[in-house]
């Protein structure tokens, strides 16, 4: 029959795709255990899969990949953090308090002036002793403050206030900053396949999966600190000596090069190597700082060439000069002359006082701008800076996006790696490597006993027809886990539960449409009529029930936070499976039941 | 030809005269579930009120009162001791209030303290992270000396690092974590029955705020789903089912909370999960039966709607029983055999399928009735007044 063969079609097409995305999976679990690790990646398994080039690292999966297991399945910690965003609103407008009083008394040292800001506002209120005070605040005093809109709101006083795309800036700037930071920091600690991301607006989840105890507490203490921008001096005079003296003793894929104008420096692919080389190698007044140096093979595609990126490392002095605590304001600019974009930072007034100082001291020398142990950026310092206004120009030989590029990470930096936004652990979920395999042992052994007990019943009650809904559920129970992987989604508890209730539901499809074949079967309809009969009538039932929970299951996912949205994926993934296996392909096979049967029997 | 039946396809019991009873009977455990909800309440897991949940293993056989006691002599709040998996196991989950090691009381003794040392200039306590605190002094002060400070205030360890400028006093305080402070609590207590570095084998905290939210969210996304269901019924039956359904959904929500509380089965995330998909599963059944009483009604005729409303039921029987006892019978089974998260969730489905199965019948119908006969009231109320309008009064005509 023409009409069936064109189902059969699809259910084939439907059939292999999902084989087909689920192949790489198969292939995972042929070790045992689903941990992005085949066992061979020879032969037929090399179309889908290849060996990482480096010892230990990640298996690179063509195409699809395969499912992936939830923390709570396979072990691990995971952090869930709120940024307080606001926090790094007000925060600025708090510090800005003296620091517009101090500016005013510079243009004018006689004037009587009082800045305020009301906590949670995103103002400040300058209230002038006398309407001439005013005059101080003209354009040339706004240039310090570009992102402020003046206005005069009477009774000698003029309202400072923040513009809103500044305020979201500020905001997003928090999350993006936190999140670096973070990974910066995860990255420190080896855990193969971090996942540091956002989450709703102000959220940030952090899954560092397969963590081993011993590097719990430490993840979590990195990722606690709060990160501290600081402004260090390089040691430009000791720096070649004190580099050049282990030239000749160089292990293996060390290098000493020669960085910047003429300076000399120790490079390796790897920072730990680095890290290694120079411990107990380095004086005491000094300590020395990392600057990652990428190449890159694709430059848009951002693709980095590992083999050709190395670490560079400075002498820098221990001790601190500026803190990042002191800047108030850092953004790109453009040089007008060489059309160049370049960091223009201000210090708030104690901190140009300071910065004043050691650039007074140190002309011609480079310092170094730290976080953590890592150089962002070690610029010269071309004349001392005594307004507090400091520019940072970038490196030379790039293009001019490349360094605009830069530019926007290292503003990024100084406005917030000096002060990101508070942060808070809102959750945190360490599931040990063996209570995970565990949960899932426990759960696979109950899902397989309850799917039996269900199929022993099906063949015991429904007979043939019973056989028909067990292999329809085999097939539903394929869709679902090909669906789930090639979503990219990953397997949780809370998801084998959507699973299981989606079994139950599928089997009700099945148990409603073969009820009401033997109900026209016993009202004496010939056999033909009477299954064509209960298929149709019993179709309203079996999609209504269906879509209900359908509709629970998109509330769910669309409100529903971490392992309910597990539940609702499944549960949505497994409502089509089912309405496609229960009702089209388990059709299917009755049609074709009925074409291959002479008798007039029914094994229902 | 021979088949199973579980229900005779052929009967027509009088089910719905047994609505006189059964309303006493839901009456009973409704009034019953509402008293429980209003004088005890639900039990609130940490998700919901944040705190922090742990789950320990040990290397040997102790006891709960033990275990408890340890958590008692590690000032733990409110600490919460049950056994987790089999005997064998040696597992423990112990729940506290707690999400820091830290109370206000330590705060005001550690406040005291380092004002007391001198030079104090600021100590910036931060709110957010309450295992940190900051402190400005404008001369130098030792690392014994702040320690020593935390000590005498009753916390056993600090990290005190030393922040700012050349010439800054600024010292950061990290106090010792909760985890930390439990692990090695615990060792203490335990000695060699407990692993300090492998004993915790899950942990789960929640921030007190987050649990609000979470709490908030979990209600909010009940309440949206349950008027987009009730939207989708309206339009796909029409209005006489809507508050059939609704009923029975309330009731089986009111019930089954009543329930978890004698169960004594913690409300947590994955028990909002559940209540869904009680609320599905619930109305799955009522539907199934709908559909069949709308069906039957278009060829009525005469007939009374309670006469084709029992029949439906009576045709839908086999099919109400197979799909329950099946489903049940499943979930049992993974109720016996799973454990934690996946075992709460197989125990509240139980409770749904026997209450969700028990109100399509006993409740959304009967209401259904009511509702029609109600509606029928009306429309014959209105057809009477537009009849006088129609005919006007005979005596006016002259």
């Amino acid at each position: 029959m023409k009409s069936t063969l064109y189902r059969w079609g699809i259910v084939v097409v439907a059939l292999v795709a999902a084989l087909y995305v689920l192949t790489p999976t198969f292939l995972d679990w042929s070790t045992g255990q689903l941990d992005g690790e085949p066992s061979t990646t020879e032969g037929f398994a090399s179309h889908f899969v290849e060996a990482p080039e480096r010892e230990g690292a990640e298996y690179e999966w063509k195409g699809f990949e395969p499912l992936t297991l939830g923390l709570d399945l396979r072990g691990g910690l995971l952090l869930q953090y709120h940024v307080y965003v606001d926090r790094a609103v007000q925060d600025r407008l708090e510090r800005m308090e003296d620091d517009i009083e101090e500016r005013l008394l510079r243009v004018d040292p006689d004037i009587d002036v009082d800045v305020q800001h009301v906590r949670g506002e995103i103002y400040l209120d300058l209230t002038f002793a006398d309407r001439d005070g005013m005059d101080a605040v003209d354009d040339d005093f706004m240039g310090f403050f570009p992102n402020f809109d003046v206005s005069d709101i009477g009774g000698n006083t003029l309202r400072l206030e923040m513009h809103e795309d500044y305020i979201e800036e500020t905001q997003d700037f928090a999350i993006t900053q936190a999140i670096e930071t973070i990974r910066s920091r995860i990255d420190a600690l080896g855990v193969a396949e971090p996942s540091i991301a956002r989450q709703g607006a102000n959220d940030i989840v952090v899954q560092l999966p397969g963590i081993g105890e011993e590097n719990v507490d430490r993840a979590r203490d990195l990722i606690g600190q709060t990160a501290q921008l600081r402004f260090q001096m390089v040691d430009d005079e000791g720096t070649n000596e004190f580099f050049s003296q282990f030239r000749g003793q160089l292990p293996q894929g060390f290098q000493l090069r020669s960085v910047g104008s003429g300076y000399h420096s120790i490079t390796h692919q790897s920072k730990e190597a680095l890290e290694q080389f120079f411990e107990g190698n380095v004086p005491d007044d000094r300590v020395i700082g990392y600057q990652h140096n990428p190449i890159y093979i694709d430059e848009e595609a951002g693709i980095l060439d590992e083999e050709q990126s190395y670490w560079v490392t400075y002498l820098v002095y221990r001790d601190t000069e500026v803190t990042g605590d002191y800047i108030q304001d850092a953004r790109v600019a453009i040089d007008q002359d060489f059309n160049q974009p370049y960091v223009a930072l201000n210090f708030d007034a104690t901190g140009a006082d300071m910065f004043a100082e050691t650039t007074t001291e140190n002309v011609g020398q480079r310092f170094a701008i730290m976080m953590d142990d890592e150089v962002q950026s070690a610029p010269v310092i071309n004349e001392p800076i005594t307004l507090g206004r400091a520019r940072i120009t970038m490196g030379d030989m790039r293009s001019f996006t490349e360094i605009q590029e830069e530019a926007q990470d290292l503003v990024i930096v100084l406005r917030h790696g000096a002060l990101p936004a508070p942060i808070e652990l809102q959750f945190e979920t360490l599931v040990g490597p063996t209570l995970g395999q565990d949960s899932i042992d426990s759960s696979m052994r109950a899902l397989i006993v309850a799917s039996l007990l269900v199929i022993f019943f099906m063949l015991l009650y429904y007979r043939r027809s019973g056989g028909v809904s067990t292999f329809a559920l085999i097939m539903n129970l394929t869709f679902i886990m090909a669906m789930l992987a090639g979503l990219g989604a990953t397997l949780t508890l809370p998801g084998i539960a959507g699973i299981i209730l989606t079994v139950g539901m599928a089997v009700d499809a099945n148990v409603i449409i073969y009820e009401r074949i033997r109900e026209e079967w016993v009202a004496g309809k010939p056999m033909k009529e009477s299954i064509n009969e209960g298929f149709s009538k019993a179709y309203s039932a079996v999609f209504d029930a269906n879509i209900t929970t359908g509709i629970a299951g998109l509330v769910l996912l669309q409100y529903g936070t971490g392992p309910i949205r597990g539940f609702a994926v499944t549960l949505l993934i497994g409502i089509a499976a089912t309405l496609f296996t229960a009702v089209y392909v388990t059709r299917l096979l009755f049609i074709e039941w009925m074409e291959r049967t002479k008798t007039e029997k029914l094994s229902i | 030809m021979k088949m199973f039946q579980v229900y005779p396809y052929d009967a027509n019991r009088n089910i719905m005269g047994q609505r006189k009873y059964t309303k006493w009977v839901s009456a009973f455990f409704l009034i019953g579930s509402i008293l429980l909800l209003a004088l005890i309440g639900p039990r609130w897991g940490i998700d919901f009120q944040g705190g922090t949940e742990v789950i320990l293993k040990f290397e040997e056989t102790v006891s709960d009162d033990d275990v408890r006691s340890a958590a008692e002599d590690i000032d733990l709040e409110a600490p919460l001791v049950q056994r987790f998996g089999s005997v064998e196991d040696n597992q423990f989950m112990v729940q506290t209030r707690d999400v820091a090691v830290v109370s206000d009381q330590h705060y005001e003794l550690i406040m005291e303290g380092l004002e007391a040392l001198g030079d104090h200039q600021e100590t910036y306590p931060i709110e957010e992270q309450p295992d940190r605190m900051e402190v400005r002094y404008t001369a130098e002060k030792s690392h014994d000396d702040i320690r020593q400070v935390i000590v005498d205030a009753g916390l056993e360890q600090v990290d005190i690092e030393e922040r700012g400028q050349r010439d800054e006093h600024w010292y950061a305080l990290t106090f010792q974590d909760l985890q930390r402070h439990i692990r090695a609590g615990f060792s203490e207590h335990f000695e060699d029955a407990f692993d300090e570095r492998s004993g915790v084998q899950r942990l789960e905290s929640v921030g007190p705020r987050a649990g609000e939210q979470l709490r908030n969210d979990g209600m909010l996304a009940m309440i949206i789903a349950l008027i987009a269901i009730l939207i989708y019924i309206w339009f796909r039956f029409d209005i006489r089912y809507s508050p059939g359904a609704v009923a029975a959904l309330a009731h089986d929500i009111t019930i089954a909370l009543g329930i978890f509380i004698v169960l004594d089965i913690e409300f947590s995330l994955p028990i909002v999960a559940a209540l869904l998909t009680i609320i599905g599963y619930s109305l799955n059944d009522t539907i199934v039966v709908f559909d069949r009483i709308r069906e039957n009604l278009d060829f009525a005729g005469d007939r009374e709607v309670v006469d084709v409303a029992n029949e439906a039921i009576n045709q839908t029987m086999s099919r109400t029983l197979i799909t329950s006892l099946t489903t049940f019978g499943a979930v049992f089974c993974i109720a016996l055999l799973a454990t934690g998260l996946i075992q709460d969730f197989a125990m509240a489905l139980m409770v749904g399928i026997a209450v969700g199965t028990y109100s399509s019948i006993f409740v959304a119908s009967p209401v259904m009735l009511k509702m029609d006969a109600y509606l029928k009231e009306r429309q014959r109320t209105q057809a009477l007044l537009d009849k006088q309008d129609e005919e006007p009064d005979p005596s006016a005509q002259v």
